[in-house]
């Protein structure tokens, strides 16, 4: 994120990629890049993924954009990802703040029909005008910042409440506010209900600030409101507070024990079925066929790869740590997985990193012994900070650096400790 | 246009991912609307690949409970675990060679027979194809060809908005140059074996 910060105000156009749980790392320079601002467009795309397909929480980075206060946009398809990340730059240069482009699970790993366009040329030397009053953010100058951050975030306003990414279609009185990939399950679901003219939806892009003039006068023309989203409440709750200015009283829901959950993701048979609910329309779900009679199936929980070194190198520590009592903290990679029965080397999990630092506290807060695991491409994330502190603090604990010399896990992707020179690039240092 | 759902359930490494590909650029030939999804966080280590491949005039790109139109199972008994993706009319082929997981083979869990693992499939759908795919895949001249030797059985079908010769000529288009000629055999072999109903 500092990178891209740097380059962006150098006036270059960068993009900035990473998922949910990586803008927790970012999120220091992001809240503060908000008051410093861009110059060429920068772009965050902030991969969210509901249900935990591959990650350790399902956290709701629309969030983000509120708490930086900066615009987000979402996407419902493959093909308006691919549109909103030109739409998103334009956004971006036209405010001076970096622009979240916010996608989920069902976006990224799903393939459509995409029509390319002319690529520009790339523009990649910019230039830095000293400023320092802009952009050193000591407390004297951050507080004229945070003032054009709150202008720009107005004029943000004024975009959403035009802009071609929050959509209405039809024009029933049954009001369904959605976004990102709910908009395909609730256009499949009004269609295979037959309720298109009774319906109304209204499809949030440009998802902060939200437009709340659009908003009210959608409201006004509706006798009920159901709003469909993944995650938190996000939408629900501003729509409430909206309505509530404009004195209306009509029913809204979105999150309740009935409806929709904050946990895990949707699917079109869900969202039907609610919205069938919601609106009081006979429907009959199609039922799977009987399952209930079927023999236990093998469990086929992912494995550690036959001839994996980790393998070996965690019965060697059970085998060292024979007879001790111990706590095993581990970390992000494919090692987690040494975690599982029956060489159960993994009892602490919460972020990249943690393996090191939570080695740290249970050294200090309890007596038994503490070894602990960390591939070598997230110790070089951000494991090796806590480390150093371990050292001063004399911290007593044992850190198996499982230095396998790339990013297994992922698709061997470069870290630090990969020595590039065989992989025939030029222009890295081997670290020694 | 209709809408036809299709799930691909697989084992990693099977080529659940690559077939896929084929059958999206098949669509792409033919002129139509195809939204594809897959799930393959744990692929690599052992863990199951799902594709979800809607065809026609849908908007969402995943595929609920009891709503497949057609299954395609690369494994027997990952096959039998997607059942609760299909409804009385969902069409079922299935390889039957098994890829048992490491927690049969450390005797915590046990593999059904494949005899039954068919009966259980037969008795809940209308229509079902079940074969050996391994066997004709290293008739084709590699293990591998696995998952084009399905897509034959899939196309044989016809029950996707495609034509054999548009998944044919995808196959062309996708695989490896080397491997297409074995590639076009193992589809044959599926497309043939489909056809005599086993």
């Amino acid at each position: 994120m500092e990178v891209a910060a740097a380059a962006a105000n150098s006036g270059l156009r960068t993009m900035c990629i990473m998922k949910h749980v990586g803008v927790n790392v970012a999120a220091d320079p992001l809240m503060t890049l908000a008051y410093v601002g861009v110059k060429g467009g920068l772009v965050i795309i902030s991969a969210d993924d509901p249900f935990m397909f591959s990650s350790q929480n399902e956290q709701d980075n629309r969030y983000y954009g509120k708490l930086a206060g900066i615009p987000i946009l979402e996407p419902s398809s493959v093909r308006e990802a691919k549109n909103m990340t030109i739409s998103a730059f334009e956004l971006s240069e036209r405010l001076g703040e970096p622009v979240i482009l916010r996608t989920t699970t069902r976006i990224n790993h799903s393939s459509a029909f995409v029509d390319l366009g002319k690529i520009k040329n790339r523009k990649t030397k910019g230039d830095f005008k000293k400023d320092p009053f802009k952009y050193v953010t000591v407390p004297a100058v951050s507080r004229t910042l945070h003032v054009k951050l709150l202008e720009n975030l107005e004029k943000a306003e004024k975009l959403s409440e035009t802009s071609e990414h929050n959509i209405i279609t039809g024009s029933g009185s049954w009001g369904i506010i959605c976004n990102g990939v709910s908009f395909s399950y609730a256009l499949d679901a009004v269609k295979d209900l037959k309720i298109q003219d009774k319906t109304k939806i209204l499809r949030i892009g440009f998802s902060n600030p939200l437009p709340p003039k659009m908003i009210k006068n959608f409201a006004k023309q509706c006798e009920k409101i159901l709003v469909i989203e993944e995650g938190e409440p996000f939408m629900e709750e501003a729509v409430k507070a909206f309505v509530q200015e404009e004195k209306l009283i009509l029913p809204i829901k979105g999150k309740h024990k009935n409806l929709f959950s904050r946990l895990y993701e949707f699917d079109p048979g869900m969202v039907r079925e609610k919205i069938a609910n919601y609106f009081e329309i006979d429907y009959i779900p199609r039922n799977s066929v009987d399952t209930e009679k079927l023999p236990k199936i093998p469990q086929r929980p992912p494995n550690l790869c036959s001839g994996c070194s980790h393998r070996a190198t965690f019965y060697e520590v059970k085998k060292a740590a024979k007879g001790m009592e111990t706590i095993y903290p581990t970390d992000i990679g494919c090692y987690t997985l040494g975690f599982l029965p029956p060489l159960s080397v993994g009892d602490f999990l919460i972020c990249m990193g943690s393996s090191v630092s939570t080695s740290c506290g249970f050294s200090k807060a309890t007596d038994k012994k503490v070894i602990s695991f960390i591939g070598d491409s997230t110790f070089f994330h951000s494991g090796i900070t806590g480390l150093v502190n371990a050292v001063f603090n004399n911290h007593n604990f044992t850190l198996v650096i499982l230095d396998n010399g790339t990013t297994a896990m992922t698709g061997h992707q470069p870290n630090p400790g990969v020595d590039m020179s065989l992989m025939n690039f030029d222009g890295y240092n081997l670290l020694e | 246009m209709n809408i036809t759902r299709l799930i691909i359930v697989a084992v990693g490494g099977q080529g659940n991912l690559l077939a896929s590909k084929v059958l999206g650029e098949a669509a792409l030939i033919s002129d139509v609307p195809v939204h594809m999804s897959e799930i393959h966080g744990m692929a690599q280590r052992g863990g199951i690949v799902e594709s979800s491949i809607v065809f026609g005039d849908a908007e969402s790109t995943i595929i609920s409970n009891g709503e497949a139109d057609i299954l395609l199972g690369f494994e027997p008994s990952e096959t039998l675990r997607a059942m609760n993706r299909c409804n009385k009319n969902t069409k079922v082929i299935t390889n039957l060679a098994p890829v048992p997981s490491f927690m049969v083979a450390i005797g915590k869990d046990v593999y059904p027979e494949i005899e039954e693992i068919k009966n259980l499939i037969k008795q809940r759908t209308k229509k079902f194809i079940a074969f050996d795919a391994l066997k004709l895949a290293k008739e084709a001249g590699n293990p591998m060809t696995i998952n084009i030797v399905l897509l034959g059985a899939l196309m044989q079908t016809q029950t996707l908005m495609l034509s054999k010769e548009s998944v044919q000529q995808a196959i062309k288009i996708r695989t490896k140059k080397a491997f297409i000629d074995m590639n076009l055999r193992a589809f044959d072999l599926g497309f043939k074996t489909a056809e005599m109903g086993s």
